[in-house]
């Protein structure tokens, strides 16, 4: 009687699971979107440009052989823009793996991306970790772009961020979460890596900053290196004395980093970069004549250039590296801190404290 | 068999994810969330103190026993419904939140009530068991969980996307406010796992030693500030209160680079399926036998083999409570149960501590209405 009635349980119970089916659209009715972007068109009633480049599955892997197709619709928010763009294609969209957003540079200048954020905060199926960018000369041609190298659509733009793919010293990476962390916090302001087409595949070396809505700088590839160095500490970097007749270069395996505000009326803002690394490019002999002196020089050198772009970046009104924010916290409490750091910050002093250690020289002397 | 004790407070330490005491922190993360941490850790371990060591006193006795002993049937039955009813709605309110948020992040196409459905059949059948079953159950559910989510924890703790400065800004701006009472009721949520030996006492045996109390304020401490300041830590001072589901965003913003998934979302939240079942089953158990106390016939057995056709009933009842609940609420409207739940809890739970102290000083005087001579091993039911 009692094993009867477990037996019926159990059947009912294997029921359940079926029920999931009803509502769940198989994977083969899915449209995976790789990357999207949004772009500004020109027409005031619709502005937003929406792409989106969309994975056609393949059964063989291989290098060239990723398809994709690209759709664009213009509406007049991008949220219009995704929901008319199913009319165009024929599964439904899959935004569950798409981790590559591209801003449209003239949006970002038109209109900035506040309302680009908030579609994507939104949505709960777009990846907290996802990678956010600029396109240059726009988001389309970014997109649209398909390298001859993907093994899988759009892997070769995510490869191209962090540390999984290839590890590049100049590739600023902001991911979704820290870009709104940053669109909404006071004393630390956003920064986006630009991504441009170059040949058959991506170029993306350059950085912008912004402010709460526009771009207030673009950084050029060495600022850009800089930056990574000093406000994310970044590893697998690389740092170069000038010389004659070819430069002195380190190859950086670790770069540390840490902002600390000296001085209470007057302010220094120190930052302590820690390097390490091996020369990968240096005059015969050049390490064992001076080593200390040769780590000290990189060092003020280093020191010089970071400065350099520090004092740019606060001339820009802006705050990347979070000294505001270091600010606040310092100071508990205190009533009209953020104001007084407001007239503090344009005349802030800077002090870089690079302290390079050379681990060899390499193979030889 | 002291840990099964500990297995109560570790959980409960781990779920306030689901009753949105992180939510309820962060809203008021400027005024006096901070400084009502001190306090809710000061009451959290006293409670814990005076709860361990009455039950102490009554080893084998879960709290309707002791009603019985001291106070008039009535009286003992009123405040068994309250106990109903405080136990009862915290399921109710856990099994919402969460198929609610699995329903947003796993299969939004999927309807609400069907993540719902099979929670709650899951949640009837193992609260309607027997309180050793249950009690069995919780502690395998837990050995299986806990140490993914302290990994996941420990992964957050260590990240460096977690901005320093903005906990530091968080706490001290907080710790000079006033302290704030929901925020102290929120807060001292953290550290009420001790509250569920008042069923689960009657499993003690007589020799039982409260030893290594001193870990309580540990491990509640642990779990209230990284649920209050990780998701500061990852999203900022400001963006952290636009988020609802504001740790499914933090453990989104961690990645598993090289796991089969990347994402540690889902990871999350299968592990809060877990840590919610066991939640509402120790919480609908915990209600169903306080209401069965109310009977007079009611004997309370721990380990029967066949449980009673009441367990099914009124775990059944509560399972269409539940969809009840979720057919006439929304998420918004959620939150502020959930907050008034929070503070309701805390109100009860002191006025059960003075209770408790009252007891002891009836016990030391002799005032005790029936004697509480040892009972005999329960198991009863059929081939007991």
């Amino acid at each position: 009687m009692i094993r009867k009635k477990t037996l019926v349980l159990c059947l009912m119970l294997t029921l359940l699971p079926a029920l999931g089916g009803c509502q769940l659209k198989d994977i083969d009715k899915r449209y995976f979107v790789v990357s999207t972007g949004f772009d500004y068109s020109d027409n005031p009633k619709t502005p937003y440009r929406v792409s989106l480049r969309l994975a056609l599955p393949s059964s063989k892997v291989e290098e060239g052989g990723a398809m994709s197709v690209v759709q664009t619709v213009d509406a007049a928010s991008i949220a219009e823009a995704v929901r008319h763009l199913k009319s165009t294609v024929d599964k439904e969209l899959e935004f569950g793996h798409c981790r590559e957003f591209i801003l449209g540079r003239k949006l970002i200048e038109k209109d900035g991306f506040d309302n680009a954020m908030q579609w994507l905060s939104r949505r709960r199926d777009i990846q907290s970790v996802s990678n956010v960018m600029i396109g240059e000369p726009d988001a389309f041609s970014v997109v649209s772009l398909q390298p001859k190298s993907e093994r899988y659509p759009g892997n070769s733009l995510f490869l191209s961020f962090g540390n999984e793919g290839t590890e590049a010293a100049h590739t600023v990476t902001t991911y979704l979460f820290d870009l709104y962390r940053r669109l909404y916090e006071t004393g630390l302001d956003p920064v986006l890596p630009v991504a441009s087409l170059f040949r058959d595949g991506y170029r993306i070396d350059r950085a912008a900053v912004l402010d709460k809505q526009k771009t207030r700088l673009y950084l050029d590839p060495d600022e850009t290196l800089l930056l990574n160095m000093t406000a994310f500490g970044v590893d697998n970097t690389i740092l170069a004395l000038p010389d004659e007749p070819v430069n002195v270069v380190l190859a950086a395996t670790h770069t540390n980093s840490k902002i600390n505000l000296k001085g209470g009326e007057d302010p220094v803002a120190i930052v302590n970069v820690r390097i390490e690394g091996f020369l990968e490019q240096s005059p015969p002999h050049l390490l064992e004549k001076d080593w200390g002196g040769l780590e000290r020089k990189m060092g003020k050198h280093f020191s010089e250039e970071a400065e350099k772009l520090l004092y740019k970046i606060r001339d820009a009104g802006v705050d990347p590296y979070g000294f505001g924010l270091h600010y606040l916290a310092d100071h508990h409490n205190e009533k009209g801190r953020w104001e007084k750091w407001k007239r503090l910050y344009p005349d802030i002093r800077f002090e870089v404290r690079a302290n390079v250690s050379i681990q060899g020289s390499g193979l030889i002397r | 068999m002291i840990r099964y004790y500990f297995y109560h407070i570790f959980y409960v330490g781990m779920i306030n994810i689901m009753v949105l005491v992180p939510y309820v922190l962060i809203s008021h993360r400027f005024d006096g969330a901070v400084s009502s941490f001190p306090l809710a850790i000061a009451v959290g371990t006293l409670y814990s103190y005076v709860t361990s060591s009455f039950f102490q006193r009554f080893p084998g006795l879960g709290l309707p026993e002791i009603y019985k002993l001291f106070l008039p049937v009535w009286l003992a039955n009123c405040l068994n419904m309250i106990g109903v009813v405080i136990w009862c709605t915290a399921g109710i309110i856990v099994l919402f939140s969460y198929s609610n948020t699995v329903g947003i992040f796993f299969d939004p196409e999927a309807s609400s009530y069907l993540n719902l459905a099979i929670m709650a059949a899951a949640s009837m059948w193992a609260a309607s068991r027997t309180s050793r079953s249950v009690q069995f159950t919780h502690e395998v559910l837990l050995i299986v969980c806990t140490p993914i989510i302290l990994w996941i924890l420990f992964k957050a703790l260590f990240s460096n996307w977690l901005d320093w400065d903005a906990i530091r800004l968080i706490a001290d701006a907080g710790i000079r406010q006033p302290p704030s009472a929901v925020c102290l009721f929120a807060s001292s949520f953290v550290f009420s796992g001790h509250m569920n030996i008042t069923l689960f006492n009657r499993l003690n045996p007589r020799d039982l030693k409260f030893r290594l109390r001193w870990t309580i304020p540990i491990v509640g401490t642990f779990f209230l500030l990284v649920s209050f300041f990780v998701p500061i830590g990852f999203h900022g001072t400001q963006a952290v209160g636009n988020y609802l589901y504001v740790w499914s965003v933090t453990t989104d913003s961690l990645q598993m680079k090289y796991g089969f998934i990347q994402r540690v979302l889902y990871l999350f939240l299968l592990l809060y399926t877990f840590l919610s079942l066991v939640f509402v089953m120790n919480t609908w158990h915990t209600g169903m036998e306080f209401f069965k106390a109310c009977f007079k016939k009611y004997k309370p057995y721990t380990d029967e083999v066949n449980v009673p056709a009441i367990n099914w009933w009124v775990c059944g009842v509560l399972a269409g409570l539940t969809f009840a609940y979720a057919y006439f609420t929304n998420d918004i409207f959620n939150r502020i149960v959930a907050e008034i739940w929070l503070v309701t809890r805390f109100i009860i739970e002191s006025i059960l501590i003075a209770l408790l102290i009252v007891f002891i000083v009836m016990k030391k005087k002799g005032y005790m209405k029936r004697s509480d001579e040892p009972r005999l091993p329960q198991s009863g039911g059929a081939g007991g």
